[in-house]
């Protein structure tokens, strides 16, 4: 083992292959779209040098800022909803007490494997207020709080979100409780006899345990979240009007709709600073003075 | 672990057998295309079972085209057109009707994909567009622009379309903004219609209406009765531009067309008479709850199921609407939404019209000549077998020497007809605009404006709009 890590060239061969891959679609398509910002191109026909015009027009653009608090809305209720949520379940799953373990386990995965058009096709019916599950349930329980869902400007985004948070709470999940039973026994066992239990154990044992864990659960929401499309694609077409619009939903109006894909890259060049410059705000959260091993 | 290695081979071997068998083929559409604008269910006859002696009772017309040269040469030529359930056995027709003039060549069908021009824009900038392809104002100029089609000016005097297609197809459908044909005709001038279930006006004792006040009347009586007084299918684009344009035209004539193109505001006090009107409708809750959310699907069986007493649609819509209610079924034959006392106004200036579509040949042709008759024929033979099937009076073709399949027209096909000589077109679908920036904001706009934004925001946001787009 020690002679194949010390051998830089058979490094080299076995990670050459994915590093060509990540450059080819992913790096050098980045560089591409943050080339294209700077002109005016539709696509197909040869593109205008514009310079910095179609960044001044973005950040003079209403539903630039529209956009970007959707994203913020959507990565806020995520990293809050979503992480919370799967770390109740996994506490949940830790306990002795509870039984099926295995049962909920596969059940809070379920929503993760099914396809996002599925998920959004069963919300769209639960959200239709004439005849939906959400708008039914309150009739039967006597309360008048129908509501239009997914046709409110105000409620939509909160609706869509929601969509997002139940499909992939269960992958958080998974993440969590995997970080959490890899925690060797010993420490909770020490911790037992020093009287901790419960939440007290929970609180603080496992989660500052989970450190590490945690960083890329709240990278993948806080990321997720801003780039958010598939739910809104499929669910809203980001409307009503302009309501359940992201930046990435902006991009593909202006790129694939209205044809200005010099523009459209211009939104797409803000999402990747954006969501790098959270990245790096979370890594510097989450970082120990001190490494721990276990 | 010889046994693991022998078993890791055959796993990655399954992996990209599985892998490669998933690539390539073309895939049918199975359902017909949301903006066809011909109507897609009801029986039709198929084309395999016509004996030669039904298909004379067809009357086909041969158009009498020049010979090609070379066309005896074996040729396999793609054509990306409407395909999936009616559109099928059309272009299967007009295949078949192709054959005899040309044995040797081969038409290959792909399903034009639904996604406003977006993939055969990716094609073009690949080069890889089949050589006869179904074009639209959307995709025209950007293809023209870039070269990847060709002009067909030339062609649409050396076959004498004007011989086979109507004055207002020629006059309104041929020319795209730069003045040049990439298309041969196909598809028709189409109105927008407002059908409405007689049996529910007659439950309720509604007048069908004729003006606004008797629209906001009825509105009231079926919100009372439960009945949703008109069906939206408010997540597509062009039925938000179609209801604002039933109310706009009374006024003027141009519509949001006029407005795409600056020749109008929305804070003109014509307009702003007709934004008035919805606005009142909305607040009396003309569309059913969650309209900016509904599909066409959703709409339509609303409407086909008694559930709601008028419907917004082209009229292509009009064998779908007879399927579902049958004699219950009409439409109105001009917008009831002038002012009472003022009816004649614009009475018969209609949204909706038709467009620069057709067939077109791209630079993937070798044989210019030989890619150029087929995609006229093509066109032709297609809105025969729409026309002498499915009885669509609005055919863009002359109709002298054509025979309908059916023994007589249904009620609503006879009152079109008899109506359609009346219809004027100044303004189009919202998403046949130039000016896609407009059109996509509009979209927005309006869709906020039906879920209660106030009239002021909505003139003062189209407005903004109009500036910002319009050059």
């Amino acid at each position: 083992m020690n002679k194949m890590l010390g051998n830089k060239r058979a490094i080299c061969l076995f990670v050459l292959p994915t590093l060509l891959v990540f450059t080819v679609f992913v790096f050098y398509p980045i560089l591409q779209t943050f080339y294209r910002s700077f002109y005016d191109w539709d696509g197909i026909n040869a593109a205008i040098f514009t310079g910095l015009s179609n960044y001044k027009e973005l950040f003079q653009d209403d539903l630039f800022y529209e956009s970007l608090k959707n994203g913020v809305i959507f990565a806020a209720i995520l990293l809050v909803v979503q992480v919370g949520s799967a770390t109740l379940l996994t506490f949940a799953m830790l306990n002795r007490h509870v039984k099926g373990k295995r049962f909920f386990r596969t059940a809070f995965f379920i929503p993760v494997v099914l396809s996002v058009t599925v998920v959004c096709q069963l919300w769209s019916a639960i959200y239709n207020p004439e005849f939906g599950l959400l708008n039914k349930l309150f009739e039967i329980l006597g309360l008048s709080y129908k509501q239009n869902w997914l046709s409110d400007m105000k409620l939509a985004i909160y609706a869509v979100t929601f969509v997002n948070v139940w499909q992939f709470t269960g992958y958080q999940f998974t993440i969590i409780y995997a970080g959490a039973k890899a925690i060797p026994e010993d420490y909770l066992e020490a911790a037992m006899i020093d009287g901790a239990s419960g939440w007290k154990m929970n609180l603080k044992i496992i989660l500052p345990l989970l450190r590490d864990t945690y960083r890329m659960c709240v990278v993948f929401a806080v990321t997720g979240g801003l780039n958010a499309f598939a739910h809104m694609n499929l669910l809203t077409k980001g409307g009503p009007g302009t309501s359940t619009y992201t930046l990435t939903y902006m991009t593909f109006r202006n790129a694939f709709i209205i044809g200005e894909y010099g523009y459209g890259c211009t939104s797409a060049v803000i999402l990747v600073l954006q969501c790098l410059i959270v990245t790096i705000i979370i890594n510097r959260i989450f970082t120990r003075k001190e490494a721990v091993t276990y | 672990m010889k046994k693991n290695a022998l078993l890791s081979t055959i796993l990655a071997a399954s992996l990209i057998f599985g892998l490669t068998a998933c690539s390539g083929g073309k895939s049918e559409q199975t359902d017909p295309p949301v903006n066809d604008t011909q109507s897609n269910t009801g029986t039709v006859a198929k084309t395999e079972d016509i004996t030669p002696e039904e298909e004379s009772a067809y009357g086909i017309y041969a158009p009498d085209i020049p010979e090609i040269e070379g066309s005896d040469v074996e040729a396999t030529l793609r054509v990306c057109t409407y395909y999936g359930g009616d559109s099928t056995t059309f272009a299967e027709f007009a295949a078949e009707q192709i054959k005899k003039k040309y044995p040797n060549v081969t038409l290959e069908f792909e399903t034009l994909p639904q996604d406003g021009g977006q993939t055969i824009k990716t094609r073009a900038a690949t080069g890889d567009l089949p050589e006869i392809l179904l074009l639209d104002s959307g995709t025209i100029e950007t293809l023209a622009e870039s070269g990847s089609i060709y002009t067909l000016d030339e062609y649409v005097n050396k076959f004498s379309i004007k011989n086979y297609y109507t004055d207002a197809i020629m006059e309104n459908c041929l020319y795209s903004q730069d003045g040049n044909i990439y298309q041969f005709p196909m598809g028709s001038i189409s109105p927008i219609l407002w059908y409405y279930n007689k049996t529910l006006f007659e439950e309720y004792n509604v007048k069908v209406p004729e003006n606004f006040d008797e629209l906001l009347e009825a509105v009231v009586v079926f919100r009372e009765n439960d009945i949703i007084p008109l069906a939206m299918f408010g997540k597509e684009p062009w039925p938000l531009g179609a209801f604002f344009d039933s109310f706009a035209v009374k006024e003027n004539s141009g519509g949001c067309y006029a407005l795409s193109k600056g020749e109008a505001k929305a804070s003109d006090e014509d307009y702003q008479k007709a934004i008035g009107k919805m606005e009142q409708l909305i607040e009396a809750g003309i569309f059913q709850d969650g309209v900016t959310n509904t599909d066409f699907d959703t709409a339509s069986a609303l409407f086909k199921d008694g559930r709601c007493a008028m419907f917004m649609n082209g009229c292509w819509y009009t064998a779908d609407a007879l399927e579902g209610l049958g004699d219950d079924v009409d439409f109105m034959v001009f917008y009831p939404t002038a002012d009472e006392g003022n009816v004649e106004q614009n009475q018969y200036a209609m949204t909706g019209g038709g467009d620069t579509s057709g067939m077109g040949v791209t630079k993937s042709a070798e044989d210019v000549d030989l890619a150029a008759s087929i995609a006229f024929l093509f066109s032709y033979y297609r809105e025969v077998a729409q026309y002498e099937m499915k009885s669509l009076v609005t055919t863009p073709l002359q109709t002298d020497n054509l025979i309908l399949e059916a023994d007589e027209l249904d009620h609503i096909s006879q009152k079109l007809l008899d109506a359609i000589d009346n219809y004027t077109y100044n303004t189009r679908f919202l998403n046949t605009f130039p000016n896609t920036k407009f059109s996509t904001g509009f979209t927005e706009e309006m869709q906020k404006f039906l879920v209660g934004e106030s009239r002021e925001d909505f003139t003062v946001n189209v407005d903004k709009l109009i500036d910002k787009t319009v050059q």
